[in-house]
């Protein structure tokens, strides 16, 4: 009898056993979540030969779980030919630390640089950032190329089909006078000439001022033995103005206001003004300036030039710049031409 | 019974009384020694009643020797005492019944042996002894798998409450005030059904006086209260039983002498401890320390020093102060609870009439709860098939809520301003400090309850039953803030609300016993049917008027300058409420039955079924039904446990049952239209396009099964009841968006889903029961519940559901199938960095790890706190890097209760504990937060407030790289906070864990016995009780209690604190 009665307190105490431990398996388990709204932000990339062109923040993904997983596939050219020279690895320069604004040299930056092996189109395979490494035309012919992102997460995967990456011919420096997809340079009134970003207190002898339109910036590659960058300005007449013109500027202390450092940072290195005062060089990095190609549009590098003079009693000072970036590398000269005179000396 | 008891006294007194001997002695309280009145004494070989005790529980009778004699009293073990001696005093224990007990369960009486449904009893005596504004905070821990936070001090407002985990999803409000919706279970005073929250919710935003029922009923009247928990045993009080419910029994009249009954008491309520703070010149130091060393620049420091005079120009009288402003908005009070009760009759007649008043003022000035009550009660059977009972309740809630607010955000954390400045003088007055003096915001509520019952037997077995109530109540509340402390603005705000609930029940009851002697060893069965109709109404105005003519002319009430648009003054923000905001009227019709059978009272099966319709519901679905069943077994009772004698019962329960929970109304069901701006000089009429109606709304469901299992061993020394249930609530309503093409904003769709499961283990042990009344007793009970909630299904196949809290805190839940239904949305904090080079560099662009996507330099540095980017962008941002952490709702809880007699002292200990939950230190962001202005006497910005300065001694902070242990960033962060916001509240650097153990009650009970002035003063029994409540939290949370945080968690720095409160009372019976 009492045998029999453990027994059953032992079956009804197991049941019970059973039934609460297997409380849990009547459950859903965590799943990932995908967003059926996830999506890239923007389906064509335009891109340009010979620099690295970046593309962060371009996908959405509308708070799907973490981490996902992104994969590039097919890439082909003219939505038909396959074009593995895409996934082809190339040097390229990455950071080991941070661009800091307070380098007193090329070397210092560049040291913090290293070379890595990624492919021409690198698409971050954590969070969609895409990145276009420079390469030249002769490796990688300009055109429409056309590739597949693959997305997954524990919850499944989706096929982002079809999304374009635009290559066009590059474009050395910024402003760029030239269209880098005709290859044709652009009406005059539209970028065809460079004009100064900034200019005031210019007038010719006549007191007529002279307005941007009135001056032209041409950018010359003179060699391609350094990175270097020389100004230079020249009257109408192609004559030589001499830099000492521009009376009172502070050669020591030239700085232009960096966003992404988010501080003024010193204007290339070992300035170079040759004894006929005809031109200032400096060293630069390529890209210059350092970030320019990492927050292309935001990051640009501004020169101004400034000059005094006495017009009639009143001291005005006159200024001239131009916000710009330099991407191929190589000796520049950057060459600002008045085409109408203006007036340097007092009245 | 008793009238056949009364009866024969009246044959014995008269009839022959020549063979007999006279028969003296006194009844007595087996624990307490004092005589107990109105005791039966039955002829047991008559089976006749021949005498009832007088009040102080002397009898005499005249009897044969040798007979047998049975002392019978309601609440107490019967006695059998065989005629031997002319004196016979006889002690009766109070009976410890266990399984059978009467537990009246859905409105008919059962014995608990035979139910088999989980429910837990608290009995009223476990409710003495402390005065509380609200019934609730006394539930705290008492019953397996009911979760109470008492999650506000101030008096009379309610907690949070929920039954075997949380059972909604939708979420509204924001930040510290955001709020899942209410899972209350219903509440059943006296067989009258009872909103549980007495038409308050939870938002921060409510209009209505916000005192619920519990608040107004008295602790001492309660005779019992039952809890039922799952299924079967909620399934006949319908769909608003599917929370549970909560059945509270008032007392009755049960002695034949008038019993007169006063509990008194004195309590003090104290303020906890107040923070430390920095005063005078070390706030001066530390604000200037701030400024200077971490503005964004020497200069800029310098212009914000000169800008604030108030600390610059230390020398003036008026900056130069250490004014203690905690100390000016808190009091200690001194406050009475008195209960008067008398009650009398007998089995034919009894009467029950207890007033009851608490004066309660609480800790912040100018807050308070009084609340005075009256409950009659009247049982009469005129003859043995006719039964009558009525009741009347009637209370009266005093509310002053000082400065307003609403149930979580009306403390006065927000108004502790600057040391600095002067404190209130007699020349000097201070804006926050006088709106907490002087603001007026008084809310009445009147109760009057009332209920006529008759059962009338038809023929034996057969009853009918009839019972109507109505339960009614009137809230207002009256604002008036002085324009002095409301930027030079007065305000006026009256609300006026109405409610009533008129409840009808019919039934027919039929009680078959094969057995009428012994239902133990025959067929019981018992078979009823009711229906339930139920009208409630609403309706609520409220008049808000602004800017008016000066502090002292309170009026014109009523007058709404929506309707003079005309005037800017009045209302330039539109910020007034006024109208009508509720005014409804419901109809509900119900029908109920049920079935149970048990045989030889071992094996018992309980069937019922309710189905519910309402005048709200969506078209389509206009009943929701509520089938259950369960199964008993009484294992105890079989003949091969009898052997077993250290068993004094066994059963198993097991039961399956589906609530519905109707959610449609004429809002989301039918939709509402609005008047909108003119058309063509013609007033515009059409739908509202807000929430799109949905017809095909159907009821939410809970589908429960629970297994349980009571036992007790060695005559009541161990006994343990063990329930697990597995609930799955369905159908569960969510508010979708809707996309715009629609028109509208949103929709409310069926389709989410919870499984609640969990175990619930209740114990009590006595470790030393001395066989000597008055000798050591140690009772110790606990109770325990540990559950798990996990969310199933979202509406519309979805798998995850963001609830976006948008500025200014930003803390974002989600509500993810597979997970607990509600978690936190966050960045995850991991330390702080200790030097630059550990924030990572994105080895592209060559730049740090930042704040936001847009191309900034905010870079994070040293000091900063580690935001995990979760999917390495090297940009934080809420889109991609938060993430679900955390839940806000306790993985287990319970009570713990010891109590300890000798002779005539006896000592209660009882704590309460809530582990492992996730709680947001919103309060201590907000206060770091403050700090980031330090040239402002006040912070403007999100979480705005006036800045008083807590001793940041005890602030662990980083200081300088290699403070591992740092838990907050460097507090002194001026500059940088305006860069990357170190103190975001959208972060798990707040989020700590909420596990606390809470001492809630000590008392010490001292009772006189057989004291000379007693007897004198005709005292029958007289104890004098003092009380501590809300002793200590211990607890690991680094603000002040963990307890006192909303629902989701949120521990708002506005918070009411919970005082400590010491009682002194005595309680005495004439």
């Amino acid at each position: 009898m009492k045998k029999n009665s453990i027994t059953i307190q032992l079956m009804a105490w197991c049941s019970l056993g059973l039934l609460a431990g297997c409380y849990k398996d009547t459950l859903p388990v965590e799943k990932d979540y995908m967003s059926k709204d996830m999506n890239f932000k923007k389906e064509t990339f335009v891109a340009n030969l010979g620099r690295m062109n970046v593309f962060a923040d371009i996908f959405n993904a509308d708070y799907s779980t973490q981490p996902l997983q992104f994969e590039l596939q097919s890439p082909r050219i003219d939505n038909k030919t396959p074009a593995p020279i895409l996934l082809e690895a190339v040097d390229t320069r990455q950071w080991k630390d941070y661009y800091t604004g307070t380098e007193t040299s090329v070397a210092e930056i560049e040291a913090k640089r290293i070379t890595v092996r990624r492919p021409i189109l690198d698409l971050n395979s954590q969070n969609g950032q895409l990145v276009v490494w420079p390469v030249d035309s002769t490796k990688l012919p300009y055109g429409k190329y056309f590739f597949d992102v693959k997305v997954n997460n524990k919850a499944g995967e989706r096929l982002f089909p079809g999304l374009m990456l635009d290559l066009r011919r590059p474009r050395p420096y910024e402003p760029y006078e030239y269209d880098d997809v005709t290859g044709i340079r652009k009406a005059d009134n539209a970028g065809g000439i460079i004009r100064p970003s900034t200019i005031s207190n210019h007038r010719d002898p006549q007191g007529r001022e002279i307005k941007a339109e009135n001056v032209q910036i041409y950018f010359v590659k003179t060699g391609a033995a350094a990175n270097t960058l020389t100004f230079k300005f020249v009257d109408k007449d192609s004559v030589g103005i001499p830099i000492s013109t521009f009376n009172i500027q502070r050669w020591d202390s030239l700085y232009y206001y960096s966003k992404m450092a988010g501080r003024n940072v010193r204007f290339g290195f070992n300035r170079n003004i040759p004894a006929d005062s005809m031109s200032v060089t400096y060293d630069i990095t390529n890209p210059f300036p350092v970030l320019a190609e990492a927050f292309a549009g935001d990051e640009l590098a501004e020169y101004i030039f400034s000059y005094s003079r006495v017009s009639y009693g009143y001291r005005v000072v006159g200024r001239i710049g131009l916000k710009f970036s330099i991407h191929e590398p190589g000796e520049w000269t950057v060459v600002f031409r008045y085409m109408i005179n203006p007036k340097f000396s007092d009245d | 019974m008793k009238l056949c008891i009364a009866l024969m006294l009246f044959a014995c007194s008269t009839a022959y009384a020549q063979q007999k001997v006279l028969v003296k002695g006194k009844v007595t309280d087996a624990a307490s020694h004092t005589g107990i009145p109105g005791v039966s004494i039955v002829d047991v070989a008559a089976k006749k009643g021949i005498a009832v005790t007088d009040a102080a529980g002397n009898y005499s009778i005249a009897i044969e020797s040798g007979k047998l004699l049975l002392f019978r009293f309601i609440g107490y073990e019967d006695k059998t005492v065989r005629v031997s001696k002319q004196e016979i005093n006889v002690q009766l224990a109070t009976s410890e019944r266990g399984l059978k007990e009467t537990v009246i369960v859905g409105y008919q009486p059962r014995t608990k042996e035979t139910m088999t449904g989980a429910s837990s009893h608290i009995s009223g005596k476990e409710l003495q002894n402390v005065p509380v504004a609200n019934l609730e905070q006394l539930l705290q821990g008492k019953v397996a798998g009911m979760n109470i936070q008492n999650n506000t001090g101030a008096p009379g407002f309610g907690g949070t409450i929920s039954i075997r985990g949380i059972s909604q999803l939708n979420i509204s409000g924001s930040g510290d005030q955001a709020f899942l919706a209410s899972s209350n279970p219903l509440l059943v005073i006296d067989n009258v059904p009872v909103d549980y929250d007495g038409g308050i919710d939870q938002s921060m935003l409510q209009p209505g006086a916000a005192t619920g029922p519990l608040a107004l009923l008295p602790p001492e009247d309660i005779e019992s209260i039952e809890i039922f928990k799952d299924a079967q045993a909620a399934s006949l009080y319908g769909s608003r039983g599917a929370n549970g419910v909560i059945v509270i029994t008032t007392r009755r009249g049960n002695s034949a002498v008038p019993i007169i009954s006063t509990n008194n008491s004195l309590f003090v309520n104290v303020p906890p401890q107040l923070r430390a703070v920095w005063g005078g010149n070390k706030e001066r130091e530390y604000r200037i320390a701030a400024i200077l060393g971490y503005s964004q620049s020497e200069r800029e420091g310098r212009r914000e020093l000169d800008e604030a005079q108030f600390i610059s120009d230390s020398l003036n009288g008026f900056y130069n102060n250490s004014t203690d402003w905690q100390g000016l908005f808190y009091q200690t009070t001194l406050n009475t609870n008195n209960n008067l009760q008398i009650s009398g009759g007998n089995a034919k007649m009894n009467y029950k009439a207890n007033l009851a008043y608490q004066m309660n003022q609480g800790v912040i000035k100018n807050t308070g709860f009084n609340k005075y009550s009256l409950n009659m009660q009247l049982n009469m059977q005129p003859n043995t098939r006719l039964r009558v009972s009525g009741q009347l309740f009637g209370a009266y809630g005093q509310k002053q809520r000082g400065n307003g607010g609403g149930i979580t955000g009306n403390g006065a954390g927000n108004a502790f301003s600057s040391s600095l400045l002067p404190g209130p003088s007699h020349f000097l007055e201070f804006p926050e400090l006088r709106a907490y003096l002087e603001n007026v915001d008084d809310n009445n509520t009147v109760n009057i309850r009332s209920y006529l019952n008759v059962d009338y037997e038809l023929f034996r077995g057969l009853r009918l039953t009839t019972t109507t109530s109505y339960d009614y109540y009137t809230d207002t509340r009256d604002r008036f803030n002085r324009g002095f402390s409301n930027n030079n603005q007065t305000l006026l705000y009256g609300f006026v609300g109405r409610r009533g609930e008129l409840n009808t029940r019919n039934g027919l009851a039929y009680n078959f016993n094969s057995n009428r002697e012994n239902t133990e060893k025959g067929h019981n069965v018992l078979v009823s049917f009711f229906t339930e109709a139920n009208i409630m109404e609403n309706e609520q105005h409220i008049r808000e008027m602004r800017n008016g003519p000066s502090d002292f002319y309170w009026g014109p009430r009523g007058y709404s300058p929506r309707f003079y648009p005309g005037n800017p003054w009045n209302d330039a923000s539109n910020k007034n409420t006024n109208g009508t905001p509720v005014s409804r009227v419901y109809h509900a019709l119900s029908y109920a039955g049920f079935v149970s059978y048990n045989y030889k009272t071992k094996y018992v099966l309980d069937l019922s079924y309710r189905s519910d319709g309402n005048s709200s519901s969506g078209l389509s679905s206009r009943y929701s039904i509520n089938p259950a069943m369960g199964v008993r077994w009484n294992f105890g009772k079989e003949r091969f446990m009898e052997n077993l004698n250290f068993l004094d019962y066994g059963s198993l329960r097991g039961s399956f049952g589906i609530n519905s929970r109707p959610v449609a109304n004429q809002v989301n069901a039918l939709g509402i239209y609005q008047i909108h701006a003119d058309y063509n000089n013609q007033t515009a009429i059409g739908p509202e396009f807000k929430l799109m109606p949905n017809p095909y709304l159907e009821s939410e469901k809970s589908r429960q099964f629970d297994v349980g299992l009571d036992m007790s061993f060695f005559k009541g020394r161990f006994t343990f009841t063990y329930d697990t249930y597995y609930k799955r609530t369905y159908n569960m309503v969510m508010t979708m968006p809707l996309t715009d093409v629609t028109g509208y904003t949103s929709i409310e769709k069926n389709g989410g889903a919870i499984v609640n499961y969990g175990h619930e283990l209740a114990i009590t042990v006595r470790p030393i029961a001395s066989t000597k009344p008055d000798g050591f007793q140690w009772t110790l009970t606990a109770n325990g519940s540990v559950w798990r909630n996990t969310l199933t299904a979202l509406p519309g196949g979805l798998e995850s559901f963001r609830y976006d809290d948008g500025a200014p805190y930003y803390q974002d839940l989600a509500r993810k199938v597979g997970r607990n239904p509600i978690a936190n949305f966050l960045f995850k904090t991991e330390g702080i960095y200790q030097s630059d080079s550990e924030v990572p560099v994105d080895p592209v662009r060559g730049v740090r790890y930042r704040n936001g996507k847009g191309n900034t330099a905010q870079y994070f540095m040293a000091g900063d706190p580690v935001w995990v980017d979760v999917n390495g962008d090297y940009m934080l941002d809420d889109d991609e890097d938060n993430m679900i952490v955390g839940n806000p709702e306790p993985r287990a809880v319970g009570g713990l209760s010891n109590t300890f007699s000798y002779k005539n002292f006896a000592l209660n200990v009882f704590c309460s504990f809530t582990i492992k939950r996730d709680i947001l230190n919103n309060a201590m962001a907000s206060r770091l937060l403050r700090l980031t202005q330090p040239y402002n006497i006040k912070y403007d910005g999100g979480i705005g407030g006036t800045v008083n300065i807590y001793d940041l001694d005890l602030v662990n902070y980083w200081k300088q790289g290699g403070d591992l242990g740092a838990q907050y960033p460097n507090v002194y962060y001026v500059y940088r906070n305006g860069q990357i916001q170190p103190f975001r509240l959208d972060q798990t650097m707040f989020m700590e864990d909420g596990s606390y153990f809470k001492i809630n009650q000590v008392t010490l009970n001292y009772n006189f016995r057989n004291f000379g002035f007693m007897k004198r003063a005709r005292i029958r029994t007289l104890r004098m009780y003092t009380t501590v409540f809300n002793v200590a939290v211990l607890s690991k949370y680094s603000g002040p209690n963990p307890e006192m945080v909303s629902q989701l968690g949120r521990d708002d720095i506005n918070g009411y604190p919970a005082s400590r409160s010491f009682t002194v009372g005595f309680s005495a019976e004439f």
